[in-house]
């Protein structure tokens, strides 16, 4: 099926956003596409602390029509080794679900899956294989993490 | 190739959309009731865009009864409900917002961009998709899907009709604006400077979709955080779904019966607080202005003032700086005309008109909320604003409190739907389940038989020795079908009792 053609952003979406592209988060940028408002080229540096730290990670976000009733659609482009992000880069957090409130923002967004990076939650993992690794060897979990950043987030 | 007889059966369609009427043929195997039940959903709808037009004669404290279109979809409330609900003043208008603001604005340069201000968001024009019916290629076209079709192009009807009103009543509105202010002739519903300014003076950001507001905006009956109107209308329940994200497909359909049973439809989380069954409060501004009220034309700020000097509309500095005090109160301007000692004719005229809104506002009201929202009211007349004053959480069932399911109130409807939906799919797989096996067993005898023939035979002259598993995959099939039928009857019963 075809997409119908996008009409111009409306005010509603243009003023989130004008927020948030004003008042950037450190280690975190998001650029709009030329041809599609909605859609949002995202890097978000690999907190310090974590086995993350020192990667440049590329994400995709799109708003969907009803954002901000819906959670914005965000997906890692960059592999990476983390319980809860799977191999197609979907991310299982709550504020992107059943959580999303149309009082959030993309910031808030983008800081949560940063703090999920500084944290991962192997008890409700998407990617298993990942999950069962950091639960029974969690030092070769953080070592592979590690190496990942290294090989793909640079 | 066929081209020239699917144009033949597409013909008809065409017709279809020149009259809301469908024609005889369009309607093939609808009955009559069914026949009636569309028309009747296609005035609803025509009613309900209708009732989506912002037209600035329709107009309650320098706000509207339509929203100004930030959210070009999810406008299916009730807007009947939410037109009433404005009237009354139990909801926020739905404000013309301003996508930015500064405090440090001088009157003039507020007002000129107050000025600029259109009824409703630039509409693009149609946006619908052209995508084919499945059917296009077919020499012959399936009655559903010319249906389909006639409902595309209705609803395409509609949103041409709803974007050629709102130009309408936006030209209308620039006209009489003009006129207005060129002082050839006045307009009562066109807004005074002073009622712009009082309004926008402490212009507030909504927190969802950051537009500034004037500040009397609802407020969440849990965590007293504000909300514009046309946000609140957005948030309604996601679709019924299974209490868990992660139930595992059913398999057999006992299960897919359970999980019907087990659909759920969960009021809406407060967006800052995320407290169950989401709910509203408002105190309209005592501005009473618009429908119930005075004339916006006739608001100002200092009405003592105008008995003596009706030329302060111009605005000599005594009443500037006036109006910088009155504004930062501005809930209170008309407390000073309504407790004050003379009340001059317009201010009688609207107290009148007050009372009357009042009445109709509490006649609405259950008789046992009637106590508290007439204490509410004469706070207000008293100059008091409670729900700004208000500090703790009021429960879903307070008066006062404008739920989403009030004016969302589908859901019930929706539910039920998606539970018999689910349940008829699940006794159509049992049948389906019990047919495969007669028909297995059927195979195994006359495997060349075609279908029909297998069918036929069955009922007439059935195997002896098949003749025990036959009855027990009839008696299945039996109990399927009076599944389905006991279904239908509930589903009738239930949508009877919610229309009462």
């Amino acid at each position: 099926m075809r997409n119908p053609p996008r009409t111009p952003m409306t005010t509603t979406l243009n003023r989130p956003l004008t927020v948030f592209l004003s008042d950037p988060v450190p280690g975190i940028t998001a650029v709009p596409h030329e041809d599609n408002l909605r859609y949002f080229n995202v890097t978000i540096d690999g907190p310090s602390g974590s086995p993350y730290e020192g990667g440049k990670f590329k994400l995709e976000l799109f708003l969907p029509d009803d954002y901000p009733m819906l959670a914005p659609k965000v997906r890692f482009l960059t592999k990476i080794y983390h319980p809860n992000i799977d191999r197609l880069g979907r991310i299982c957090l709550d504020v992107l679900k059943a959580n999303w409130s149309p009082a959030l923002q993309v910031r808030t967004i983008l800081l949560s899956i940063q703090a999920l990076l500084s944290s991962p939650n192997p008890d409700d993992p998407l990617a298993n294989e990942v999950a069962e690794e950091w639960k029974n060897n969690e030092q070769n979990a953080i070592k592979t993490a590690r190496e990942w950043t290294e090989r793909f987030a640079q | 190739m066929g081209n020239t007889p699917a144009k033949e059966t597409r013909s008809p369609s065409g017709s279809f959309s020149k009259d809301n009427v469908a024609s005889p043929k369009s309607l093939v195997g609808l009955s009559k009731r069914k026949k009636e039940k569309d028309r009747e959903k296609r005035r609803q709808k025509e009613q309900h865009m209708l009732d989506l037009i912002v037209r600035y004669q329709e107009n309650v404290d320098g706000g509207y009864l339509a929203p100004y279109g930030n959210y070009k979809d999810g406008l299916n409330y009730k807007t009947d409900v939410v037109r009433e609900l404005i009237i009354e003043r139990k909801l926020a208008p739905f404000y013309t917002p301003l996508e930015d603001f500064d405090e440090n604005w001088t009157d003039s340069e507020l007002l000129s961009r107050l000025k600029r201000l259109k009824l409703h968001a630039p509409t693009s024009e149609s946006f619908l998709d052209e995508d084919e019916d499945p059917d296009d290629h077919k020499i012959h076209q399936s009655a559903s899907s010319m249906r389909r079709k006639e409902h595309k192009a209705f609803k395409r009807h509609l949103s041409e009709m709803a974007v050629k009103f709102q130009r309408d009543a936006e030209s209308r509105f620039t006209r009489d604006k003009s006129v207005s202010e060129s002082g050839i002739k006045s307009y009562p519903n066109i807004p005074s400077d002073d009622l712009l300014l009082t309004l926008y003076r402490n212009a507030v950001e909504c927190p969802i979709c950051f537009l500034y507001y004037p500040p009397n905006l609802n407020l969440s009956r849990c965590c007293v955080q504000p909300i514009c109107t046309e946000c609140f209308v957005q948030l309604k329940r996601l679709d019924p779904h299974p209490p868990h994200d992660e139930g595992a497909a059913p398999n057999s359909s006992s299960d897919s019966e359970k999980i019907a049973e087990e659909l759920i439809s969960e009021p809406v989380n407060c967006p800052f607080c995320a407290m169950s069954d989401f709910g509203v409060t408002y105190s309209p501004p005592n501005l009473w202005t618009g429908i119930g009220g005075r004339p916006p034309r006739d608001f100002n700020f200092a009405p003592q003032v105008i008995h003596e000097d009706p030329e302060t509309n111009q605005g000599p500095s005594r009443s500037r700086e006036y109006q910088r005090k009155t504004s930062l109160n501005y809930a209170m301007t008309k407390s000073h005309s309504a407790s004050g000692t003379p009340p001059k004719k317009p201010v009688i005229f609207s107290e009148h008109r007050t009372n009357q809104g009042q009445k109709s506002f509490d006649d609405s009201v259950s008789i046992n909320s009637k106590n508290s929202d007439n204490s509410s009211q004469t706070q207000n007349v008293a100059g008091f604003d409670p729900a700004r004053r208000r500090r703790g959480s009021l429960p879903a069932t307070a008066p006062g409190v404008i739920t989403v399911d009030l004016i969302h109130p589908d859901w019930e409807q929706k539910l039920l739907n998606a539970k018999s939906k689910l349940a008829r799919r699940s006794a159509a797989a049992t049948a389906l389940h019990a047919s495969s096996l007669i028909y297995d067993r059927d195979e195994s005898q006359h495997t060349y038989s075609s279908r029909f023939e297998r069918s036929y035979r069955r009922s007439d002259s059935s195997n002896v020795n098949d003749h025990n598993s036959h009855t027990s995959v009839e008696e299945r099939m039996i109990e399927a079908a009076l599944k389905l039928s006991l279904l239908d009857e509930e589903e009738r019963k239930l949508k009877e009792r919610l229309k009462r």
